[in-house]
């Protein structure tokens, strides 16, 4: 169980976008962002991929379930403030079939990562997994 | 070298001759993690985060206050105020330094790896420990 020990001040919540080539698993994911063996660090992006398994939503199903109705996945992205390179690599990623999830990381989460991660601001572009971090920067 | 959380703070044991820049080096290789990529450059960010402002005490004790101070004991006690039995506890050998870690001077969020877990430090130790500094 984890007590705070220091003062409680109002939680806040962080999105992200994150995308993978092939369907999203831990594996894959740590693979991707750059461990390549046994890795005391590993435990960290563990903590990261869980927070982003358990908070992630399929783009379009959490469109959907907003109560704001959009047009499109642009009009969505850019009331959540991404810029427009951002918008066209979502649509890019969806026009090619991809499973593109949506979340948000919390500032009173289930693990120290996402805590961390929740006020990192950080882009990963690359072929296998797209991550995309940079609205959290606080 | 092992990072310690002492009542008012946190700490580092350290051989005296420890050099940050030699650590940073070692991450990639020892721990794993491809060069540039995500997981070295947040492993990095985060010692960067804890290592930044520390303050080798004994280097301040041997330049400036080691003809005032009977030894480094003698001035964690008295000048930096650290209680008796922490210093008990570190067991500080000849041959070893304490940096005084001043992770909220560089990091907003650094702490919270250590703070928000118990096993946040010992993930951190064991990556020094495969560091081998």
């Amino acid at each position: 169980m984890k007590i705070r020990q220091d003062f409680v001040t109002n939680s806040s919540s962080t999105s992200f976008i994150i995308s993978m080539k092939d369907d999203l698993n831990k594996e894959r994911f740590l693979k991707d962002i750059g461990i390549e063996g046994p890795s005391s660090v590993s435990r960290l992006f563990e903590e990261l991929y869980e927070a982003v398994e358990q908070n992630k939503q399929d783009i379009i199903e959490y469109m959907k379930e907003s109560r704001t109705s959009y047009r499109s996945v642009a009009e969505f992205l850019q009331t959540e403030h991404y810029d427009e390179e951002t918008v066209k690599t979502i649509e890019k990623l969806l026009a090619e079939n991809r499973k593109v999830y949506y979340g948000n990381l919390r500032s009173d989460g289930y693990s120290a990562a996402e805590v961390y991660f929740c006020s990192e601001s950080f882009l990963i572009c690359e072929d296998n997994l797209y991550f995309n971090g940079k609205i959290g920067g606080w | 070298m092992m990072i310690l959380k002492l009542s008012d703070g946190y700490y580092c044991k350290a051989d005296d001759n420890f050099i940050y820049e030699e650590l940073e080096k070692r991450i990639s290789d020892t721990l794993h993690l491809r060069k540039d990529s995500f997981a070295e450059f947040y492993t990095k960010r985060i010692f960067q985060a804890f290592f930044q402002y520390a303050r080798d005490l004994k280097k301040e004790y041997l330049t400036y206050y080691g003809q005032e101070y009977d030894s480094f004991a003698d001035y964690l006690y008295k000048k930096e105020l650290m209680e008796l039995e922490h210093i008990k506890i570190l067991n500080l050998s000849e041959r070893q330094t304490l940096f005084k870690l001043n992770i909220n001077l560089s990091s907003y969020n650094a702490d919270s790896l250590i703070e928000y877990e118990d096993n946040g430090i010992d993930i951190l130790n064991q990556a020094l420990e495969e560091i081998g500094l």
